[in-house]
């Protein structure tokens, strides 16, 4: 495999690197699975892109009686799919999405994963095909704090989102919300919902979400 | 061969199963038993195996083959019990245990290492690497416990096998599935590699059928499913274990 595993989990285990954040995370971790949980109706098929060590899926079994499909890169998370039983499959997600026909799930997930792909648009369009709904989740990368942090500072931007220095990361593409706005628009993608949290990932931002907003959640169709 | 196991299961008077696991033609049979009995098994676990066989296993089956029938002492099938192709045998499965491991393994065992009584005479066609010296081993502890008759019936099975072909579609096959299925490739594998048992879950997912698929990076080629390995123990273990109605004991 060229890349790391695209793990939708926090990266808790590196919480030493930022401000002893665990805590938080788990928390942020939460909202996002909240919302996503509301868009998602009972019983439909959901995929999951990145789906970690399924919490997300398993999350959406327990509370909308999903049936739930995940993708991973990493042996363990599909380890850890299997032992909550949510039904799991290690490989690239471009392979695995063109092997299903058109509208095969009712929604595929991509939560905190289109920083990380190769070729984003391909596995964008192809989530479109195969599901008739899309949810993508992202860290807003023009926060300002980040914009703050860049200007004066000139360094990568390390944070309790961004914990690792340029030399431990792998490569990703700091994506923001006007970027996957103005992507949506040129690829005729309908935004059927969109949800700004604030810098706190949890109250909504309502003004300049591209300055303000610290996480983005949009629900996709064609 | 499924229909054999199945007979003996229900005179044992055994009326469900928890799982079923093989890896190779035992994966090929744990998929059969799954889709012809599905009410009978909860759990199918398929490593490094195939819905069918590509070319170039076949291939490998038919020199296998070929080896046993052109040994004299085949006789066209009907040689005595206590003697028969033992050469053919031998070298069919000298060759076949090639395809089981994989170039970095037997690089890693055997690498270009002399046998210590290697002659000194270059052309001499005695055992000279340790690796030649190794397969005839393998052939010629084979001979004493297989027949080559079963070996010709037991390739040929090995050949037939497709699921499409039988139930129409892959899909179709799967379709018959009530078990949970769990499929293991190994990166290494180049008899059944990762893609052919890939397919197999996208193959039952299609089929809306619950099926995971994960894959172990080794180099031990085909053999790999049978490496003690932690990761794919602590794997099978949390399929099989999980939902708290059985719990298994894995010492030994």
């Amino acid at each position: 495999m060229a890349t790391e595993p695209p793990s939708v989990s926090t990266p808790v285990g590196l919480a030493g690197h930022g401000h002893g954040s665990t805590a938080k995370h788990v928390e942020k971790r939460t909202v996002d699975m909240q919302i996503i949980g509301d868009w998602v109706e009972p019983n439909t098929s959901v995929l999951d892109l990145g789906c970690g060590a399924g919490a997300l899926l398993d999350y959406l079994v327990q509370t909308k009686q999903v049936s739930a499909v995940g993708v991973d890169l990493d042996f363990a998370k599909i380890t850890a799919c299997v032992r909550r039983g949510v039904s799991a499959y290690q490989g690239e997600m471009t392979g695995f999405l063109r092997a299903f026909p058109d509208k095969h799930f009712d929604r595929v997930i991509c939560s905190r994963t289109v920083q990380e792909l190769d070729d984003p648009t391909t596995v964008i369009l192809e989530a479109l095909r195969v599901g008739r709904a899309l949810t993508v989740g992202f860290v807003n990368h023009a926060f300002w704090k980040n914009r703050v942090n860049m200007l004066f500072l000139g360094r990568k931007i390390r944070n309790e989102v961004y914990t690792t220095e340029w030399f431990e990361s792998r490569p990703a593409n700091p994506v923001t919300i006007a970027d996957f706005e103005h992507f949506c628009a040129i690829s005729g993608i309908r935004i059927a919902r969109r949800v700004h949290l604030a810098g706190d990932w949890r109250s909504p931002c309502r003004a300049f979400p591209n300055l303000l907003s610290g996480y983005a959640l949009y629900d996709l169709a064609r | 061969m499924v229909r054999a196991q199945k007979l003996l299961l229900d005179h044992l008077g055994i009326v469900e199963l928890h799982g079923v696991i093989g890896g190779s033609m035992g994966g090929m049979q744990a998929m059969l038993f799954a889709i012809e009995y599905p009410d009978f098994i909860r759990r199918v676990i398929a490593m490094a195996t195939t819905a069918r066989e590509s070319a170039q296993a076949i291939a490998f089956n038919e020199v296998g083959r070929q080896a046993i029938m052109q040994d004299p002492a085949w006789q066209d099938g009907e040689y005595p019990r206590e003697t028969g192709p033992r050469v053919g045998l031998a070298i069919a499965r000298m060759m076949a245990h090639i395809t089981y491991v994989s170039d970095a393994s037997m690089d890693r065992k055997f690498g270009r290492r002399k046998k210590e009584t290697a002659d000194a005479d270059a052309y001499t066609f005695e055992p000279q690497f340790e690796v030649e010296g190794y397969l005839r081993h393998q052939g010629q502890s084979f001979i004493n416990r297989f027949d080559a008759n079963s070996y010709l019936y037991i390739t040929r099975a090995l050949d037939q096998f497709d699921l499409a072909h039988a139930y129409g579609s892959l899909e179709a096959a799967f379709s018959h599935l009530t078990a949970e299925m769990l499929v293991v490739g190994f990166t290494s594998d180049w008899l059944f590699p990762p893609e052919q048992n890939r397919t197999l879950t996208l193959a039952a997912l299609r089929a809306t059928k619950r099926s995971s698929y994960a894959e172990l990076s080794t180099d031990l080629g085909h053999d790999s499913f049978l490496l003690e390995s932690e990761a794919l123990y602590a794997l099978i273990r949390a399929f099989l274990d999980r939902g708290g109605r059985y719990t298994f004991d894995f010492s030994i």
